[in-house]
Parts: C-alpha cells; structure tokens; sequence
C-alpha cells in the first residue's frame, strides 16, 4: 500500500469489515449506516472496490452461503487490511485533531460552535 | 414473479460488461447484491445503477487486461516467454516446410539463373542439416522446460547455441529470418531461464490466448519473410509504398524499401496490440515483439543497404543494431521482475 490518502468508499467498507465477516449487500447497508446514510455505495462501485482490496490482500473471502436460492459470499478483513485501516484510521484522527485544534484557537466565528467545542 | 425475472434479466445483461474470468467468479454474488438493492416491484434497472455497472464493468475489463496492475505479472510473463521462445522458433520453422512458396518461373523474371532456387521453404528444407538441428534443438530445449529442468535447459541452450553456430557457419541453407530468429531466440531464452523461479507454472500458464499471440508472432515473421523477397506475390505492399531498386541481385523488379518495412510493421503491431489488449496478453505479447525484433532490423537492413548482414559479427555497429535494444528492454524487465518477486517470497514466506 503506499501513502496515498484512502479513497472515503474503500476506507468506509473497510470499516465495515472490521466489526466482523459481511457479504455484499451486507457491506453496503452498514456502510450507509456508518456514514449516516451519505454514502450509499452501488454494486459496481463496491465490487471494483472489493477486487482492489482482494488484490491487495486487505479482504479476503470469508465463506459462502446459498439464501433463498441466491450466492452470498462473505467477506473478512486480514490482518494486513486490519493494519492497514488502523494507520489510515490514525493519520485521519492526526487531521481531525490539527483542524479542530486550529479551529479552536482562530478568531473566525463558527457557524456551527458544536463542532468546536466538546472534547476533541 | 416475472417483475423479478424481468429485472434479473436485465441485470445479467448489464454485467455483460464484466470480463468473463470475474463473471465466472462473481457474476450471481453481484447479481444477488443488485437484487437485494431493487426497490419493491422495480421491473427494470435504474439508469444511474445501469451506468455505474457499466462503467465498473468496462473499468475492470482495461485493469485486467494487463493495463496497470496486469493480471499477468512480468516474472508470470517472462516464465511463459522461456516456453514460448523455442515453440516460436519451432513454429517459424514449420511455417517454412508447410507453406512454400513457388518462385517465378526465368520468364517471368526477365534473366537466365539456371541456379536461382524453384521455390522459398518446402520439404527441402529438411535436408539442410543445419535447419534440422536449429529447430529439433529448440524442441530439444521446449520439453526440458515444459518438464522443469531449468539447469538442463540452460546446458541444452547452451550446447544449441554452439552447434547452430557452427552449423551455420558451415551452411547457408537456413533462410534468414529462421536464422535471424534462431540467433536471438537462444540468448534471450537462456536470460528468460536465469531469471524465472524453478517450477512448473509455465504448462498452466501457457493459456489458449498466449498459443494465439504466438501463432501471431509466428505468422508475422512469415510475412515479413514473404514480403522481403522482391520475387514473392506477396511483396506488393513494401513495393507499392516504396519502388526504387536497390538491390544488386533482381535489379529488374521493384524492390521493397525500408519505409514500406516501417509501415507494414506499424500496421502489424497495432493488430496485434489491439489483441493483446482485448485477450489480456500484453506484457506476454510484448516479449514476444522483443523476440522479432532482430528479424526486423535484419530485413530492413537488408533492403537499405543491398544485402547488408546485420549477422556479420565483426561490426559492432551491426551488434548493437541487432541486439542491444531487445537485450536492454529484457534486462530492465527481469530486474523488475526479480525485485517483485523478491518482495513477494518475503512477504509471504510459507506460500511463496
């Protein structure tokens, strides 16, 4: 992998991979719930996604199952997409923190002041 | 009921779009993810869904096609090359016998050569024992790769070379191409056999769609054999783009010249190009072209510069000309091709 920023679908699905094995339209509802329903991954998109991290060896194939006649097949994350998640994950937190810290201490008003304050 | 079905149908038809080698793993998983995703009584997919499926589909047809990151990996392709260099050279050389073509009757040529050659290639081939032992080495060298043993093929390439060499030496009797082609394929394959892991991937590799690049390579040979010969039927094209006589030998016909070879070339390349992208064997195919490259080099020279050999080994202009460019472009993917695979083992130590 190298240190590219993630791209937000790839970094959302893995995500939703980390809670546990999900199969496809698994992925997708979860990914819709994590992001609070902006992200709402399509098949093609998902799947161009799953074959590059499949690739990468960040995903693999869990197990399949057959439900009302349909292939499901179930997806993991490996350790190396778990490792993986958990720096982009980190340099992400980095950012947040650098902005809201900056956000903080500037003399510009907030529309929001929500977001300014709390415990970041 | 037959909303649904209606609907499937019109998904399958939409994932079309996917190559094969993912619909055959994949095609009734997306189907059910795109199923699931249909709203209550849907009978048609939605136009923003169908877009992103195309688009996804013809998306993974070009990664997969060997545009970057290939399917097919330089160390797979070179392990493909080290198999596929003796089977062109062998086929090459069965081109010859099978094909022959007759050559004008003195007539129709215009002068008296009561020694000029009836026919290119043919059967008679077989007599020379120099051909003999240029391609039964390279059958030799194929089944010692196809059963594995890399050391082996190296001393058979090794013990080829010398007896071709000398064969040669002593006999004119190989046509040039073959013998053009013979020379580079042994350097080549004895670079390809140094570099690739000892294993026995190459016979699952070798795939019905590299057997089509081949005989394409093989075939492309051929005709640059044919149109290299003033005398054949088939030089009109090199004669038509360029008609200026330069050769001392048939100085009454109209001899091909070096831009007709450019642009029969071009037009060569960009077919089988345009293959190598739609059956996903690019990085295979160019190999291959690094294969045919000194045959190209030879019969432009051959044609700028009256009956110029580039064989001759005490020029080290021709040298170069001959074998530089395919041996720089090979080196620089066998590097890279080692350092990946390197990467590879030490990340996965057991498996590897």
């Amino acid at each position: 992998m190298t240190q590219r920023a993630m791209q937000e679908a790839t970094f959302l699905i893995l995500t939703a991979l980390a809670a546990g094995s999900q199969h496809g339209y698994g992925i997708i509802t979860d990914v819709a719930e994590i992001s609070s329903g902006r992200v709402r991954l399509r098949a093609g998109t998902l799947y161009t996604a799953l074959d590059r991290l499949r690739e990468g060896e960040l995903v693999a194939v869990d197990r399949e199952e057959i439900v009302d006649g349909r292939l499901r097949r179930y997806y993991r994350l490996t350790p190396k997409g778990a490792d993986v998640l958990a720096a982009e994950a980190a340099r992400l937190q980095a950012n947040v923190g650098a902005a809201l810290s900056r956000l903080k201490a500037s003399a510009v008003v907030l529309a929001r002041p929500d977001l300014a304050g709390g415990t970041a | 009921m037959t909303e649904s079905a209606g609907l499937e149908r019109g998904y399958r038809r939409l994932l079309g779009a996917y190559p094969l080698s993912f619909r055959r793993e994949q095609e009734e998983e997306m189907l059910a993810v795109l199923m699931a995703g249909a709203s209550p009584g849907q009978c048609w997919p939605g136009l923003a869904e169908a877009a992103d499926v195309i688009r996804s589909g013809l998306g993974m047809r070009l990664r997969r096609a060997g545009l970057p990151p290939g399917s097919l990996g330089w160390a797979d392709a070179l392990m493909v090359f080290s198999l596929a260099v003796p089977l062109l050279v062998v086929a090459v050389g069965l081109l010859d016998v099978a094909l022959p073509y007759p050559l004008p009757r003195v007539s129709e040529v215009g002068f008296r050569d009561p020694y000029a050659p009836r026919e290119f290639g043919g059967l008679s081939l077989l007599h020379v024992p120099s051909f003999d032992i240029a391609v039964g080495g390279q059958v030799l060298i194929a089944v010692v790769v196809l059963l594995g043993l890399r050391r082996v093929a190296l001393a058979v390439v090794a013990a080829a070379a010398a007896g071709f060499w000398i064969a040669a030496a002593n006999n004119a009797g190989i046509p040039e191409p073959m013998w053009v082609l013979g020379a580079a394929a042994l350097p080549l394959e004895a670079l390809a056999l140094i570099v690739v892991p000892s294993g026995r991937r190459d016979r699952w590799l070798l795939r019905w769609r590299e057997g089509v690049g081949l005989l394409l390579a093989a075939g492309a040979v051929q005709v640059l054999t044919l149109m290299s010969d003033a005398r054949s039927p088939f030089a009109w094209p090199t004669i038509v783009l360029q008609s200026t006589a330069t050769s001392a030998h048939f100085k009454i016909l109209p001899q091909p010249g070096i831009e007709g070879y450019v642009a029969a070339t071009l037009v060569l390349a960009a077919a089988v190009a345009g293959l190598a992208v739609t059956l996903k064997i690019s990085r295979f195919v160019l190999l291959l072209v690094v294969l045919c490259y000194p045959v190209v080099a030879q019969l432009v020279a051959s044609v700028r510069y009256e009956h110029a050999d580039l064989m001759d080994f005490f020029r080290a202009g021709n040298l170069a000309v001959l074998w530089l460019p395919p041996l720089l472009l090979l080196a620089g993917i066998m590097i890279h091709a080692y350092t990946r695979l390197r990467e590879r083992v030490v990340r996965q130590p057991g498996s590897a």
